[in-house]
């Protein structure tokens, strides 16, 4: 620890912190532009410029480290006349259209000139002429005359996200920011360049020339669309969300987001939405619409019991919103037929639940079929920042396609479909043979090997799982039995072993929390009943089954066979014939609420915006049949889902570990098989403002059997069929797919028509002909 | 008695007197009253020598204005259809004429010159909705007889 | 990508304690083969150094020697610093514009020749002078410039 003197105040800080964060800690200001905590010190743009006694000119705090006995002053006519002459220069070329600029009110060089600047400049020359208003990519505006060279962006990609995508290009005053080789930038992070700059040379386009910071209202919020949770402020003009931002906590969050959140926000105003109420296919007022409904739940209930009563929670439903519903499920209806609408079959119970916090201790990564940018972008941020920082850090994807990157290096072992669980099983029983948790797993295995995995990747891989100091592992939920292999793993391993789940919906956790059961047999065992007539009515609440569930085929028949279907969304769902009432329902800027993310943890998201039209939070549906059932539920105590000790975090109660016998892997026989995963662009509700950016080849495919199936090398469209049905998808080339394998997002809409298995592929015709 | 003739008689030399001094109202609106060139009345829009709007939807009227009387709304300009002289505009540019109280607060806050306060005062409407002046009502100024 | 950049590189790298620092010189000496840096030379050089094509490209675009375009077999430098202005380096750009007939930043039709602007050069006791590929030649009278496109320059 070093004590140090700024302005007077003396602090003791640790050693290594920069002038800049030390002042910080005394609430003092020092102005910053190319400075950022996550980016290191750079010294750039020389606005943090102080006396620091013995030193014969002026330091800039953000690359100078603090010192024994220092001191030093932040302000003063040496440390003034610094930063006057720093911003004379800095706004000599600055274009004066403040007016104009969306930064204009909430921008540092405004700020910093009014209150350090020079009144007037001396330069008379006309300023330099640069692009203005130019593309990044679609959603980032490149303003090249505002810019102040700090580096930031170009930092932020290259180093920070690793793909190097904005560069400085010239030298001098003739120095513009801009992308490589002009090509719009791909990544799943540019978004992030707008909170970064200090100035308004990267501006968000869909918010272009939208709002003022006074005339906008920011709430703050969560983003709604992946497990993540990523803290984020909601902006809003005239009762219409026209922005979201990353919302930095200290020490715990940046505040990065991912494009796919960033820009999703105008889900609400998708064309599509559901704002007027639907019975049998007619347009109706909400009062009758709602009337109806409890009516057909009262009919219900009269002829076969409560218990005929399915409800399905799914969609961007706060946890208050799913207590409601499961209140108004168990007193009123009285049915326990109540299930969360769920992708993947994993359970991941919240004992073995881990933070980000672990990330940020881990000594290894195990990545389980899940590849974190695809899935939980700003996890992959989390993980290489966790990588840049301890360059040790041993990443393991265990999977049927390579989980690893560029972007997050580390080794693969690549599984056949279906095996990952057994080989690490296996790799288990290599180092803990006689543990009778690893015995009961391998007992009905018998002498079943892992194709493509060799005895010594299985010898290397137990090692490392039970050497790990800090073993963080990020896992799909796809099998359930990975589940019970990772529970006997925590057991055995007697160092921290935390998991976190990278499957959705986003709000799992939370409607858990409110009292809906979160596992896959559940969801199951509702569809099979109602498919069966046990159940007669069933209550969807946000879910989009048809395309959510991973077996169309059985929601199909399900839907066929129920009495009543009442979907209550903010999206009609595609099969809307099927169902007997669609209602409307609130999204999640416009409904105050909690989400539970996928380290447990409990996030406020305030409301921002009225729901439009005919649209209305749960609990008026819920309280209107209440009273038709005449039930009415009183909600005199607030409910909380937070919780006096755990704070923050749920509170963790100690899972029992069952384990059985892993069953032996069907072998899947056949040229061509189709896996699936999840894929950020695809999930969620759709929005207008990304269609640019959803991939146009969603599906990934070897280059190998590319050309022998005759694919273009930029790829294109092909049919993938298997038995009756077939979907035709855009496929692109991609060499971390293995040969034979063909690999799809397991939300876009028609990939649940076909099961994970043997499909034959072939050129789609249409596009033969075109 | 003769107080009460004494007070009459000086009444009606008030009277007598007022009757031959020149009289402060005028018969309106037939006669206008001449204004200091400097009076504040409704707002105008201006556009340059081009027909290119000066506004350019900044809002700097919005936030400064005390009485909460304008509401603008902005837009990027249309491919190929420059509105203002920049590529920026008003979308919509409302005055709420009962709300405002005619500091010219907004006119001092334009940084473009775009809003300013013309002599006209003939406000009277007999419905609250048309004293709100919307962008095309700004953009013609009436011209005070 | 040539077969003997990759020898370059190492040999480059061998120079210098950092890495990093052998990139200049590899670009130099690629460019020497090459006449100029294209999309797909900045590419090979970032795979060669091990950086990414941004920082390169960074690099590239900073240094004026650095050609990011086709140039003639011949660039001339003309130096428009303060001493050569005064005499007479505009009269010889304009001389030698009309006797290449292109204009500042342009290469003649048969490739032959680059005619570009510099900054001060330092050799302020040549004024005019000129820089071709690398050498300087001056002073340069402006009506000379025959004698200057035929001198031999050693390369």
């Amino acid at each position: 620890m070093i004590q140090l003197t700024i302005d007077g105040q003396e602090i003791t800080v640790p050693a290594g912190t920069m002038i800049v964060d030390a002042a910080a800690k005394l609430g003092i200001d020092i102005p910053i532009y190319c400075y950022h905590q996550a980016l290191g010190p750079l010294g750039a743009c020389r606005m943090c410029l102080v006396e620091v006694e013995k030193m014969p000119k002026l330091a800039t705090a953000c690359t100078t480290a603090v010192s024994e006995g220092m001191v030093v002053r932040s302000k003063g006519p040496a440390v003034d006349k610094g930063r006057r002459g720093v911003l004379e220069f800095l706004l000599i070329n600055h274009p004066l259209d403040c007016p104009v600029c969306d930064k204009g009110g909430e921008c540092y060089l405004q700020d910093y000139t009014f209150e350090y600047g020079p009144g007037n400049g001396r330069f008379q020359e006309p300023k330099i002429q640069k692009l203005k208003d130019g593309p990044i990519n679609e959603f980032v505006l490149v303003d090249q005359e505002r810019c102040v060279l700090c580096q930031r962006c170009v930092r932020f990609m290259g180093e920070y996200v690793g793909e190097g995508q904005l560069l400085l290009e010239g030298r001098g005053v003739e120095t513009v920011v801009t992308t490589v080789d002009h090509v719009p930038a791909t990544s799943q992070f540019t978004g992030n360049v707008i909170d970064l700059c200090p100035v308004g040379a990267l501006l968000s386009a869909p918010y272009h020339h939208k709002g003022r910071p006074w005339n906008i209202e920011r709430e703050e919020s969560v983003c709604p669309h992946c497990p993540v949770g990523c803290t984020s402020k909601v902006t809003a003009r005239e009762g219409r969300v026209i922005r979201m931002e990353g919302r930095p906590i200290p020490d715990r969050e940046w505040g990065w987001l991912c494009d796919r959140g960033r820009f999703g926000y105008d889900f609400g105003y998708h064309p599509d939405r559901l704002l007027t109420s639907w019975v049998q296919g007619v347009e109706t007022s909400a009062a009758m619409a709602t009337r109806q409904v409890g009516q057909w739940i009262q009919e219900t209930i009269n002829q076969d019991g409560g218990s005929a009563v399915g409800v399905i929670m799914g969609g961007t439903h706060t946890t208050e919103e799913a207590y409601q519903v499961q209140r108004f499920a168990r007193e009123v209806i009285g049915t326990e037929n109540l299930a969360i609408s769920r992708s993947e079959a994993g359970y991941l119970p919240r004992a073995l639940n881990g933070t980000f916090d672990d990330i940020k201790k881990a000594d290894m990564v195990l990545l389980l079929g899940s590849d974190p940018y695809d899935a939980v972008p700003v996890v992959h941020l989390k993980l290489r920042e966790r990588w840049l920082r301890y360059s040790a850090l041993k990443v393991i994807g265990i999977g049927p396609t390579r989980l690893t990157r560029d972007t997050l290096p580390g080794q693969d072992v690549i599984t056949a479909p279906e095996q990952s669980a057994a080989v690490m099983a296996l790799a288990l029983a290599t180092q803990r043979p006689e543990d009778a948790n690893v015995k009961t797993l391998l007992q009905a295995l018998g002498d079943f090997s892992p194709s493509g995995v060799s005895p010594e990747t299985l010898t290397e891989l137990g090692v490392q799982l039970l050497g790990a100091e800090h073993l963080v592992s990020l896992w799909d939920g796809m099998d359930p039995a990975m589940g019970m292999v990772l529970a006997v793993l925590a057991e055995l391993r007697e160092k921290p072993t935390p998991i976190l789940p990278t499957f959705g919906p986003a709000n799992w956790r939370g409607w858990e929390r409110a009292g809906f059961s979160a596992h896959f047999e559940d969801l199951t065992r509702i569809l099979e009943h109602a498919r069966d007539g046990i159940i007669k009515t069933l209550l969807v609440f946000g879910a989009d089954l048809m395309n959510e569930y991973p077996d169309r085929a059985l929601v199909q028949a399900a839907f066929d066979r129920l009495d009543h279907v009442v979907v209550e969304g903010v999206q009609p769902p595609e099969d809307s014939p099927q169902v007997d009432a669609l209602l409307p329902g609130a999204t999640w800027a416009e409904v105050y609420g909690t989400y539970i993310n996928m380290e447990a943890r409990l996030q406020v998201a305030m409301a921002s915006v009225q729901p439009p039209g005919q649209a209305r939070p749960v609990k008026t549906y819920v309280n209107t049949w209440a009273h038709i059932l005449s039930h009415p539920l009183a909600w005199e105590e607030d409910w909380e889902p937070f919780d006096e000790d755990s704070g923050e975090l749920l509170p963790l109660h100690p899972a029992p570990l069952h384990v059985t016998p892993l069953k032996v892997p069907a072998a899947i026989d056949g040229d061509m098989i189709l896996i699936t995963g999840a894929l950020i662009w695809e999930m969620s509700e759709p929005s207008e403002i990304l269609l640019p950016r959803i991939p146009a080849l969603p599906g990934r495919i070897n280059p190998e059997d590319a050309k022998n199936l005759g694919l273009d090398i930029h790829g294109g469209r092909m049919r993938v069929s298997q038995g009756e049905t077939s979907l035709v998808t855009g496929m692109s080339l991609d060499p971390r797919v293995p040969k034979g394998l063909l690999w799809l997002p397991q939300r876009m809409p028609g990939v649940n028509t076909l099961q994970p298995g043997p499909i034959v592929l072939s050129l789609a015709k249409e596009e033969v002909t075109a | 008695m003769l107080d009460g003739v004494k007070a009459l008689i000086k009444g009606l030399g008030v009277t007598s007197k007022a009757l031959f001094e020149p009289r402060d109202t005028i018969s309106y609106p037939e006669k206008r009253r001449e204004y200091s060139p400097r009076f504040r009345g409704k707002h105008m829009l201006a556009k340059d020598t081009d027909g290119h709007e000066l506004c350019v939807g900044c809002g700097l009227c919005e936030a400064v204005c005390p009485a909460h009387a304008i509401r603008v709304v902005a837009a990027s300009a249309p491919e190929g259809n420059p509105v203002s002289w920049t590529n920026r505009y008003s979308v919509d540019y409302e005055v709420d004429l009962i709300r405002c109280i005619f500091c010219g607060m907004c006119e001092e806050a334009c940084p473009t010159n775009a809003v300013r306060l013309t002599p006209f005062n003939e406000l009277a409407a007999s419905n609250r909705l048309d004293m709100i002046a919307d962008k095309e009502e700004l953009l013609h100024p009436p011209v005070r007889k | 990508m040539k077969p003997e950049w990759q020898e370059w590189a190492s040999q480059a790298k061998a120079e210098f304690p950092q890495a990093n620092s052998a990139l200049m010189p590899l670009m130099h000496r690629i460019q020497l083969v090459e006449g100029w840096l294209s999309d797909e030379t900045i590419q090979d050089i970032a795979d060669l150094m091990g950086v990414t094509v941004q920082y390169v490209e960074s690099v590239a675009s900073f240094y004026s020697l650095f050609h990011r375009e086709p140039v003639g077999k011949r660039v001339i430098h003309v130096c428009v610093g303060l001493s050569c202005a005064l005499a007479g380096s505009d009269e010889l750009m304009h001389n030698l514009e009309k006797r290449l007939h292109i204009k500042e930043g342009q290469t003649t039709a048969d490739g032959a020749y680059t005619l570009l602007e510099a900054e001060c050069l330092a050799a302020c006791d040549k004024a005019p002078m000129t820089q071709i590929d690398l050498r300087f030649v001056g002073p340069i009278r402006p009506e000379d410039v025959d004698t200057l496109l035929n001198k031999e320059v050693p390369s």
